[in-house]
């Protein structure tokens, strides 16, 4: 009888322990309010957070993305990227992606952020398949030792090759 | 009158049409209307290659076509010119001249050093040509 008693208890103990565990995971959740920001309906995904893990990384967030046909809208993007050769961080107000032709275009306040080298502009595109950034704007590069104001951006990734028209740059050096 | 220690700091400021990077190489090529300026020194040209170091540091400048530099009296001009950040010396190549009011100093090759405000004239074909005026004395 003894043994029945005991065996009980065990396991009442176990029972109690896991529902205070759940207790505290929902408690926690609820406090966060996490469950409530995603929200998902007519095509529209919010405050998400989509990761891609390979030999590189890219995550990005946003407060909304609205998929229509071909296209995805996102506003506040935030996208990180990190891979060999290096990370770098995107951010802007909007943008749109589009599908078929897998090409991103990131619009008004443009902060593209790398190693040792930051980009402003109110408009850039991405073509994801020729790995090349282009834009028809005013754009500022800069860094601790130069500063570069121009338009037209054309970038390849690949060849690490930059182009700009009507420039102005500023070379302070190290010690600038 | 920016002195020489000034100049010396002062950031190599340019402005050209057109600019293309190429990170592998470190260098950079203004092309186009290019003007570079730094303290009171000044060089125009067509094409301009602005060689970095691996701190970003402008190096060397290699400038093609029209080349044209000016640091307050004096001024030169050449096809060719290589400007070296470490010794603040400017090489003008191919049909170089450097003027100081109605001096004149020609060769194949005139080093001017920035600094001292010296121009060293060198030639392999023609001649070196030098024309120098007497100062004018003050009449009493």
């Amino acid at each position: 009888m003894l043994e029945k008693t005991k065996k009980f208890f065990f396991t009442f103990l176990v029972i109690l322990s896991v529902s205070f565990i759940f207790k505290e995971i929902s408690d926690y959740l609820d406090r966060q309010k996490i469950l409530e920001k995603i929200k998902y309906s007519n095509n529209t995904l919010e405050n998400f957070y989509l990761v891609s893990k390979a030999d590189q990384t890219y995550t990005l967030t946003g407060s909304k993305m609205v998929v229509k046909g071909d296209n995805i809208f996102i506003e506040n993007p935030k996208g990180h990227y990190e891979g060999e050769k290096g990370s770098f961080d995107l951010k802007s107000k909007e943008s749109t992606y589009h599908t078929k032709e897998k090409v991103a275009k990131f619009y008004k306040d443009v902060i593209f952020t790398g190693k040792d080298i930051d980009i402003k502009t109110e408009y850039i595109v991405i073509d994801t398949q020729k790995n090349i950034v282009y834009n028809d704007t005013d754009t500022l590069i800069y860094s601790q030792e130069m500063t570069t104001r121009g338009k037209n951006l054309f970038l390849d990734m690949e060849k690490e090759f930059l182009k700009l028209d009507e420039v102005n740059s500023e070379y302070r050096g190290k010690n600038g | 009158q920016i002195n020489k220690t000034e100049n010396k700091k002062e950031p190599v400021v340019i402005n050209a049409d057109k600019l293309e990077y190429y990170n592998k190489e470190k260098v950079a090529v203004y092309s186009g209307n290019v003007d570079v300026k730094k303290g009171n020194f000044n060089l125009k040209a067509d094409t301009v290659k602005i060689y970095l170091d691996e701190k970003g540091d402008v190096s060397r400048i290699y400038a093609v076509g029209n080349v044209y530099f000016q640091q307050e009296n004096k001024w030169g001009k050449s096809k060719e010119a290589e400007y070296y950040k470490d010794k603040n010396l400017i090489i003008l190549k191919n049909n170089a001249e450097v003027h100081q009011g109605k001096n004149v100093v020609e060769g194949d090759e005139i080093y001017y050093y920035i600094d001292e405000e010296k121009a060293v004239a060198t030639s392999k074909g023609s001649r070196v040509r030098s024309v120098l005026f007497p100062k004018e004395k003050e009449e009493k």
